[in-house]
């Protein structure tokens, strides 16, 4: 090394050191001017910490939450299709080659199905999104602050709905109900640590859990406006009772039921709100009086239409869905013939879903010629979560098993829901009438699988299925979904729904 | 020794030729094998005599020889010496094959050049002449077994598609696994800038391989390190075509040719759908569940499921009807033509090389073509004698004329799911039918365009000084800018489309910028060292925009840009970037001409990790030992040339998201409604992925180098990967970035050079091999999986992990699956079956052989390449081979093989409409996609020099090359190289787990060319 040293400084000394110095001096400005150089932010995307430290910071993150649950994995998509599919009996067909719900109709699910995957992780991230805006909720303005943390306790709460119905078996009225729920997360994740591995709370908990967040958020919402399309498809405390309606329903607890959907109901002012013809409440762009809660969507932000979404899977119209649900024969039969819910446009001239005038039609595009459902026909349409024809039958059932009558007779809900589409009027009623008149009613927006057990019934599982021919009642494990096998893997203290372990 | 050999008898020749007495003269023209142009300077003597002479411009010569002289022997630098038998001929024409060891073949390596014979590192190099007149719009398939140690799949028959290029095997799960690619010393751009919904796209594609002069593949650390964090994965140098001091030489090339699909699955016809159909009917026929109730038997089925599959003179008679083949719909004839113009030359100041391009290719696949233009200027000036300066440009515009990804209804590929019983055409209204089972690709191709317009500028400007004789300062300036526009539109009659008519226009800008100084010195310290020293700095900064618009509703399809649309329904632009600044330096000492002592070490830094780690060191070392060059060996015509060697060094890989480490919320809409949503939690300890690689060759040569050879064997050992690892979903996050665990790759590597015949008639062989083994050592637990691709500790990366197919039952035709996860215990429920490691997508080895022979004019080259050992899922085959759970047509080799009867033992299960029987996802859809192909034959005749030149011309070659003209292989899909690249919204993660994915993939195309080379 010294023999080159040498050379280098002897050669140096009789040659033009200019060149030299001049690259020294050009490797120097380059070192410089690497100071920082390194140092870039992205352009998309702010960091964590900055996000909650500020009363916009924390508004942006509760308005994320809606766009979180807005997805195809949640309102716009699974949470009506897993419970249509799973609870299916043979009223809808399902003809499409996605497996995964080909699975749901044999009720045979696959613990590593994509949506079944999704769905959980989108849920529990809107659910950590909701516990940071919780624990931020100083940083919001004085005045703003109540309804901020009313609007996350009601996503907490209607998420945590969502995850216990489809991933645990059904609470059982009178009950202990210590069967095993789902995780409860309700501090903001940090870093990922030990602590992170939870485990599933009994289903008991997870509904404590889901009642105090929902009364919570009912009375924080107080202050804001409570007729229908206020607050702009957000949260309000009507909103609040509507879901609270739901859960005491699922619960048993009638009276409450009864009472929440009761204000519900007056606070829309009664049938009167109801649409002449009920074909209005669907493939709207806008609020109709109908609306309790709906998922907002329009042409820049919607579940999309190629292999998402309800409206794919439920629409057979030109250039739009895939017709992979249609009507089968034996849902017909519910029905009177005059009834509107069951009129059928057959006209192969149908354009878009504004064509259709009725509840049904015979599909023109993809498997053209069976009968679609035509209250998904619109794929950035809003999506109807509460109606109030809903909660007008829920008012009545409750009323009906608690033996009261508050705010209306059960026989007079039921009939005006049926004369509504020129159905018969009843004159006396019985607890199945007002199950079939729930399914003619609702059908199709994700209440078979819940009505189903609340009603101890039963399905039978498919040609294909594992258990074809098999009849399954209200409360078999096979009818809830699996939890996650990416989940199992990653968190040794959740255990997996019985009916999924070999 | 030999080079002062040579030199010597050249000046004897030459000096001594005038004095000789001369009897009788012999004629003839010298050639180089590797490209049939001539050799001028040529040495040309009498065996044991002084007598000679030199080989003209042209490569011409003639001498005088003595009655008695025997033998002539011709040689010229970098080829080997040759000796012909006169025998009483008076012409003789000769090829000379290079030197494989050529004693000055200059090898580029990262901030310089060496000698060949000098290199302690592990490198293969690929010359011009393997890389002119590809047909593949770019140039990683000429690598395709040429170079030892590098995998490449080509994935899909698609043009312009991103191609999976391994060197050595995958050293990464989460971060790329994709080589550096280096043009003229400039890192470029080489992955994937393509829109989200469709196959990532190759933008190596834009650079022109016929102006490429030579490629470089380093493999070992001590070869790569001096690219430090980026290196892990290999580096691929490439050196374009500069001009040389002389006469300006024009060369002319072009090429047209046609293509058709490699191979055809083969469907069912009419015939035997409906038989197939019937069986499959009547296995299920009397359920009394939904949809059978409303069948009254098998062609009650069909009429409720298929439109217009009946004759419409004739409705009962079932043998008549439509009959139609969807996959000689999907794929085609493909063609392509290509022009090249090139002009070289200079003086002793300034040298130029100009080259201008156009290709032209349509793909096999229905909808897909490329095109591309390319001009590109290398200029070198010398101002004075110590300061030289120069510059490269390449202007580029290429075009893809894409379709739709492997995964979408609308991919043309996916006809063949269409039953031969839908009709092409609706029989009333004599449009396309678009009443089929699944969507009429044909309407989609009719009516849909996805365009693809790249204009690229790689550009580089340098200049040198030299300061002493010994130090030079060198800069580099580089640019690499890259316009993309994607324009699509979808008809309002498709799915993707519809009802009013979708366009979708997206522009990327990418620009790279580097800047590269370096001192080099190199002196000869005393008689017996030589030491050469780098050292530098490295700047590069990448920065990329991206905006994209969509619409739809529009007046009908005529108009198909966003002017015309009613509505917006998307909008938006983005943008991010990442930076590295480099340290750098390596010194190379040679001692007494045989010990080679090599040292680097690069110093690195990345915005992409936390403020903490952001640097990282690589060091490197090798020795090696020029046998030969000792006294005992020396002249040995035997041993020719032995150079054991050795080398360690470390590399790293920082190739993940560019924010990677950080927590970050992005931003939201909620149908108007503004917000932020979670995207990722703080990773703040994330650091560079450490790769060690210990690397031990020989090269040799045996008979004057008539055999030479390189044996090596590596050993990489990847430490804490930068791992997506899985978390808790209930946290809020599925993934973090972290650095954990560890995976190896052993391999061996062998090249075989040989020279069999020499003489007018010469015939050359390459065969090259290489087994590798990649193990992931250590996890830390995680089990990563994506589909049914896992990443397992003890297992290499992304081995097939579903439920073990056991067979058919011969009593009853049910599919069988083992039940457990060991054991023979079988099931019927495919749900119940318990998941098992069923195969393994990664090559136990790959190679290529290569024999190249030359006769009079005429050159034939016949290249075979193999991959074996690697399985591929082929998922597309869960529909194509279900019997009939929906009305999909199904692969004939299927039909032949069901279960028919009890007592059969049949390779596939009883077919059973709707219900299916096994239908889903097992190792049913797993095969073994071993292949040899003989992946080129080229035949080509260099017109005789004396016709030519009446013509003013140097030189005229007519050729004639066919690419994969056979296949052997088991594997029962399109094509055993299938590798679906997923779409480009796919993590690196999954598109480096997803090896051997063939889903509705498109075959390798068969290209059959004629082209012409001339130069004057």
């Amino acid at each position: 090394m010294n023999a080159f040293i040498n050379i280098l400084i002897k050669e140096l000394m009789k040659s033009s050191c200019i060149y030299m110095f001049l690259g020294l001096i050009g490797l120097g400005l380059v070192s410089y001017s690497c100071e920082g150089f390194l140092d870039i932010e992205p352009q998309q995307s702010v960091s964590n910490e900055t996000v909650y430290d500020s009363h916009s910071g924390v508004v942006n993150a509760l308005y994320g939450i809606y766009e979180r649950i807005a997805g195809p994995q949640l309102y716009a998509g699974t949470s009506v299709f897993h419970s249509d599919l799973v609870g299916n009996s043979g009223e809808l067909s399902w003809i499409g080659t996605f497996l995964g719900y080909r699975q749901m109709n044999w009720k045979s699910m696959d613990p590593n199905d994509a949506t079944i995957t999704n769905k959980w992780l989108r849920s529990y991230q809107a659910i950590d999104m909701a516990n940071n805006v919780i624990e931020n909720l100083e940083v919001v303005n004085e005045g703003d602050r109540a309804r901020v943390e009313g609007e996350a306790k009601f996503l907490r709460g209607i998420i945590y709905f969502e995850l216990v119905r489809f991933y645990a078996l059904p609470y059982e009225f009178n009950q202990s109900n210590t069967q095993l729920g789902v995780p409860l997360v309700l501090t903001p994740t940090k870093s990922i640590t030990n602590e992170n591995l939870v485990s599933r709370a009994t289903v008991d908990a997870v509904y404590v859990q889901i009642l105090e967040d929902l009364n919570d958020a009912k009375t924080l919402l107080g202050g804001i406006g409570t007729t229908s399309g206020a607050n702009g498809g957000r949260a309000t405390s009507t909103v609040a009772a509507a879901f609270l309606a739901r859960v005491y329903l699922s619960m048993g607890n009638w009276e409450a039921a009864a009472n929440e959907s009761n204000l519900v109901v007056s606070r829309f002012g009664g049938y009167a709100a109801l649409h002449g013809d009920p074909r209005s409440a669907f493939n709207s762009d806008s609020y109709t009086s109908e609306d309790v809660f709906m998922i907002n969507q329009n042409a820049q932000s919607n579940a999309g239409q190629s292999n998402d979404g309800i409206t794919t899977f439920f629409a057979s119209l030109p250039g739009l869905g895939r017709g992979d649900v249609y009507v089968s024969s034996s849902f017909f039969d519910l029905f009177e013939s005059q009834d509107l819910r069951v009129q059928i446009t057959d006209n192969p001239e149908i354009g878009s879903i504004s064509d259709v005038p009725s509840m049904l039609y015979v599909g023109v595009g993809t498997d053209a010629g069976n009968v679609m459902s035509s209250k998904w026909g619109k794929y950035d349409a809003n999506i109807p979560v509460i109606r109030l024809a809903e909660m007008i039958l829920t008012r009545a059932e409750a009323n009906f098993r608690n033996g009261s009558s508050i705010g209306a007779e059960p026989l007079a809900d039921i009939n005006a829901i049926r004369t509504r589409s020129n159905a018969t009027a009843l004159a006396t009623l019985t607890l199945n009438d007002i199950r079939d008149e729930r399914y003619r009613e609702l059908a199709f927006e994700g209440h078979k699988l819940h009505d189903l057990r609340r009603f101890r019934g039963s399905v039978v599982a498919p040609s294909g299925s594992d258990w074809a021919g098999q009849v399954l009642e209200w409360n078999d494990g096979r009818l809830v979904l699996p939890i996650p096998q990416r989940e199992l893997d990653v968190n040794e203290n959740l255990v997996q729904n019985d009916a999924y372990i070999n | 020794m030999k080079k002062v050999l040579l030199a010597l008898s050249f000046v004897l020749v030459c000096g001594l030729t005038a004095l000789m007495a001369q009897t009788r003269t012999i004629t003839g023209t010298v050639t180089g094998s590797d490209d049939g142009m001539p050799i001028p300077g040529a040495s040309v003597f009498v065996k044991g005599t002084t007598i000679g002479t030199v080989t003209q411009v042209n490569g011409s010569y003639s001498i005088n020889v003595p009655a008695d002289a025997q033998t002539l022997v011709y040689s010229f630098v970098g080829m080997r010496s040759q000796e012909q038998p006169i025998a009483g001929r008076s012409v003789i024409d000769v090829i000379l094959a290079s030197d494989a060891i050529a004693v000055s073949e200059v090898v580029v390596i990262g901030y310089g050049t060496r000698l060949k014979a000098e290199l302690t590192g592990s490198i293969a190099s690929v010359r011009a002449s393997d890389i002119a007149d590809n047909t593949a719009p770019t140039f990683e398939s000429a690598l395709q077994g040429r170079a030892a140690g590098v995998h490449v799949v080509g994935g899909s028959g698609k043009l312009g598609q991103a191609v999976r290029t391994r060197i050595r095997g995958a050293s990464s799960i989460s971060a790329s696994n994709q080589p550096l690619y280096v043009i003229d010393g400039m890192p470029v751009q080489s992955q994937n800038l393509g829109a989200n919904n469709n196959e990532p796209t190759n933008p190596i594609a834009d650079l022109n391989p016929n102006d490429i002069e030579s490629i470089q593949v380093l493999k070992d650390a001590s070869a790569a390190a001096i690219y430090g964090s980026r290196a892990s994965n290999g580096v691929i140098l490439v050196t374009t075509k500069r001009g040389k001091p002389g006469r300006t030489t024009f060369n002319f090339s072009s090429q047209i040719g046609i293509s058709e699909p490699a191979n055809k699955v083969n469907f069912l016809n009419r015939a035997q759908y409906l038989d197939l159909f019937e069986l499959a009917y009547s296995n299920v026929a009397g359920g009394s569940n939904e949809p059978y109730i409303i069948w009254d038997d098998w062609t009650d089925a069909l009429d409720w499921g298929l439109n217009y599959w009946r004759d419409p003179l004739n409705p009962s008679d079932l043998s008549q009807g439509p009959d139609t083949n969807w996959e000689d719909e999907a794929l085609r004839r493909g063609s392509m033509q290509q022009f090249d113009f090139s002009a070289s030359g200079g003086n002793e100041k300034t040298q130029f090389y100009a080259g201008l391009s156009t290709v032209d290719q349509t793909s096999i696949v229905n909808g897909n073509s490329f095109d591309r233009i390319s001009g590109r200027l290398n200029l070198d000036q010398k101002a004075t004698d110590n300061v030289s300066f120069g510059m490269n440009m390449n202007l580029v515009r290429s075009r893809n004329f894409r379709v739709a990804n492997d995964n979408a209804f609308s991919t043309p590929l996916q006809m063949v799911a269409l039953p031969p019983l839908n009709p092409k055409y609706n029989p009333n209204t004599g449009e396309l039918n678009s009443n089929t089972l699944y969507e009429n690709g044909l309407i989609v191709r009719k009516h849909n365009m996805s365009n693809t317009e790249i204009f690229r500028n790689f550009g580089n400007l340098y200049a040198q000084i030299n300061i002493l004789p010994s130090l030079s300062f060198r800069t580099e300036a580089g640019v690499d800018l890259l316009n993309q526009r994607e324009i699509e539109y979808r008809s309002r009659l498709t799915n993707d489309g519809g009802p009013e008519g979708e366009a979708y226009d997206r522009s990327v800008n990418s620009k790279i910028y580097n800047l590269e100084s370096f001192f080099t010195y190199n002196q000869k310290l005393s008689p017996v060292l030589d030491l050469n020293v780098v050292l530098g700095n490295s700047l590069q900064q990448a920065d990329f925009d991206f905006a994209a618009i969509s619409a739809k509703g529009f007046p009908n399809d005529n108009f198909k840009r966003i002017a015309s649309a009613s509505e917006i329904t998307n909008a938006t632009s983005s943008g991010t970037g990442y930076r590295y600044n480099s340290y750098f330096s390596r010194a190379n000492l040679k001692v007494m001409e045989r010990f080679l002592i090599d040292a680097s070490g690069r110093f690195d830094g990345s915005s992409r990790f936390g403020k903490d780690n952001r640097y990282g060191f690589f060091p490197s070392a090798a020795l090696a030992w020029i046998a030969s060059n000792e006294d005992f060996l020396l002249n040995n015509d035997f041993l020719s040339f032995l150079k054991p060697r050795i080398s360690w060094g470390v590399t790293g890989n920082s190739e993940i998201d560019n924010f990677a480490a950080r927590g970050l919320y992005m931003g939201s809409n909620y149908a108007g409604l503004s917000g932020m949503v979670s995207s990722s939690i703080p990773s703040p300890d994330l650091k560079w992925e450490t790769t060690t690689q210990t690397n031990v060759g020989v090269d040799f040569g045996f008979f004057n180098n008539r055999i030479t050879g390189e044996i090596d064997y590596y050993f990489k050992k990847t430490t804490d990967l930068l791992l997506n690892v899985q978390i808790p979903g209930t946290t809020g996050f599925s993934t973090v970035y972290r650095n954990v665990g560890e995976m190896e790759n052993k391999g061996w590597e062998f090249v075989l050079n040989t020279v069999n015949i020499e003489g007018p008639f010469s015939w050359s062989s390459n065969f090259n091999i290489t087994f590798n083994k990649n193990k992931i050592t250590n996890l830390d637990g995680q089990v990563i999986s994506s589909g049914i691709w896992r990443v397992m500790e003890g297992q290499p990366i992304g081995v097939f992990y579903t439920k073990e197919f056991a067979g058919v039952d011969p009593t009853n035709g049910d599919a069988l699956f083992y039940l457990n996860e060991t054991g023979d215990e079988t099931t019927t429920s495919l749900s119940a079956a318990a998941n098992r490691i069923v195969g393994d997508p990664n090559p136990d080895f790959w190679g290529g052989f290569t024999n190249s022979f030359r006769y009079a004019g005429f050159d034939l080259n016949v290249m075979f390449q193999f991959v074996y050992g690697h399985d591929i899922f082929n998922q597309g085959r869960q529909w194509q081979a279900d019997g009939f759970s929906w009305f999909d047509n199904q692969v004939v080799e299927f039909y032949e093989n069901i279960w028919r009867q009890p007592g059969d033992n049949a390779k596939y299960p009883q077919p059973r409409f709707y219900e299916g029987n096994g239908y889903g996802t097992s190792s049913m859809l797993i095969f073994d996609g071993s292949y040899i192909r003989l992946k080129e034959v080229s035949l080509g005749y260099t017109i005789p020099k004396r016709i030519v030149q009446r013509g003013g011309l140097e030189n005229v070659r007519v050729f004639a090359r066919a690419y994969n003209l056979l296949t052997i292989t088991d594997y029962p899909g399109w094509d055993p190289e299938a590798s679906s690249p997923g779409t480009a919204d796919a993590t690196t993660q999954s598109s480096n787990i997803r090896q051997g994915w063939d889903f509705y993939t498109a075959p390798q195309p068969r290209t059959l060319t004629f082209g012409l080379n001339m130069t004057f």
